[in-house]
């Protein structure tokens, strides 16, 4: 029991490294998300290739891979070195803006013509269609697979050890040399099945009072 | 004078010739009906006087207003805006429907006057409510469109365009959505408002129900209108064979 209540305390300071992480990501990664999206569905051209092409790299290269790029290439390729935390929030913000963006767009794209059309010969202007019967649907559309990726976030979040950040996995995993045994695994575990359970149980709640209406 | 005109217009989707020079129009206190057969254009053409589509060639002139004419071969509109403001005096009902899912009933129908017309909430939603009484849904304000039958929805679309005072109301097969024993509700609110003097246009396939409500049939073929007549002219005593063919195919069902 002993050794068990031992592991919390550096277990605690890892956690917040991850909900630092997490955090960060998730308040720019929408945001940005929103913008990527909008960019994607451009009618300009190149603005949509931009996007088309962010969204072909961060989604299509693993996240480790961008995480070791973003902390260790920038200072080769550059000559600016990122402070550790900073790059891995960078690179968890660019990578899930990508997801996000391709999120929103399927949101978007989901909404029936028939309700712009309505809209438009209702009078309505095209920025009054847009937030009062375009985005209040979408925002229902999009919240479990958001949810989705929210969960999926908590658990990349682990992924920080590569850069050799002390997120909490990492301090499990310190633990675990000394120790020499499971507690602090199942101590981090426990750690991530909470922060994830809460969150599912938060979008749940969000969904159940979007759920008002059905389709 | 006509209230709603339209000469000559064409439109076509990818080589493929929709319309081939449509003329039409409507006068004030007007009930037009228009029929034929799938993919003779009569959807499309409503759309184009509804500003859904835009029209590759001819005019329209809706209410005085020129929002399309045709020079050098080539379709040129006036300024969005205006043209937007001139087709605000048309009312449009879809086959389907069309209701926002996450507003009430009662929403449905107060968003545009409160919006766009800039209207107070407590004066919309009473007139909100009458209308509602008069398609028969007082009972339904509260209620969302997921929670309503095809019929019950129309008659709500048809509320919600009224709200709008339009000038013309205009119907894209409004029942043909519909579960055959829900068509009667929709038909007869529409006949209601065919009572009161509402100048209408009605793309149908409901036979019996143009001929019943409207003073003006126009029949349409291939991208044509094949004639324009009284009912009886064009249901009861079509002189051409297309429209004798078309007739004849309905009644077989």
């Amino acid at each position: 029991m002993d050794q068990f209540l031992e592991v919390l305390p550096p277990l605690w300071n890892g956690l917040g490294v991850t909900a630092q992480v997490f955090c960060w990501a998730l308040v720019f990664s929408i945001p940005l998300g929103l913008i990527i999206c909008s960019m994607r569905m451009s009618k300009i051209a190149p603005v949509r290739w931009f996007a088309q092409g962010y969204i072909v790299l961060f989604r299509g290269t693993p996240l480790m891979l961008q995480l070791i790029f973003f902390f260790y290439g920038m200072p080769i390729i550059t000559g600016v070195s990122l402070d550790r935390n900073f790059a891995a929030i960078l690179a968890f913000i660019l990578n899930y803006a990508a997801y996000f963006g391709e999120i929103f767009r399927g949101g978007v794209q989901s909404i029936p013509r028939g309700q712009y059309e309505a809209a438009q010969v209702l009078g309505l202007s095209r920025s009054q269609c847009f937030f009062k019967i375009v985005l209040p649907q979408v925002v229902k559309r999009v919240i479990p697979p958001v949810g989705n990726e929210v969960v999926t976030l908590v658990k990349d979040t682990a992924l920080v050890y590569a850069i050799a950040l002390s997120d909490l996995l990492r301090e499990a995993q310190i633990i675990m040399m000394k120790q020499n045994n499971l507690n602090a695994f199942i101590a981090a575990g426990l750690f991530y099945l909470i922060m994830t359970s809460l969150l599912t149980f938060i979008f749940h709640k969000i969904e159940k009072k979007l759920d008002y209406y059905k389709i | 004078m006509a209230i709603l005109e339209a000469k000559n217009v064409k439109k076509s989707f990818d080589g493929f010739r929709a319309l081939k020079g449509i003329d039409f129009s409507v006068e004030k206190g007007d009930r037009v009906a228009v029929i034929g057969p799938s993919g003779s254009g009569k959807s499309t053409f409503l759309r184009c006087l509804n500003y859904l589509e835009k029209v590759d060639g001819g005019e329209i002139i809706i209410d005085g207003t020129r929002i399309v004419s045709e020079e050098k071969g080539k379709a040129v509109y006036i300024k969005e805006e205006e043209v937007r403001r001139a087709t605000a005096k048309l009312g449009m009902v879809f086959q389907n429907f069309n209701l926002f899912p996450h507003l009430s009933v009662l929403e449905n129908i107060t968003i545009a006057p409160r919006c766009v017309l800039k209207r107070e909430k407590a004066e919309c939603e009473e007139q909100a409510r009458e209308l509602l009484n008069k398609v028969g849904l007082l009972s339904k304000a509260e209620s969302y469109p997921g929670e309503l039958s095809g019929g019950q929805q129309q008659r709500v679309a048809i509320a919600r365009s009224l709200a709008m005072n339009p000038q013309i109301l205009c119907f894209d097969e409004p029942t043909s959505a519909l579960d055959p024993e829900l068509t009667g509700e929709v038909l007869k609110v529409i006949k209601s408002l065919a009572e009161e003097d509402m100048t209408m246009v009605i793309v149908t396939h409901e036979m019996g129900f143009a001929r019943e409500v409207a003073g003006k049939v126009v029949f349409m073929d291939d991208g044509e209108v094949v004639a324009t007549g009284t009912p009886e002219e064009i249901l009861l005593h079509p002189k051409e064979e297309r429209i004798q063919a078309f007739l004849n195919k309905m009644l077989n069902i």
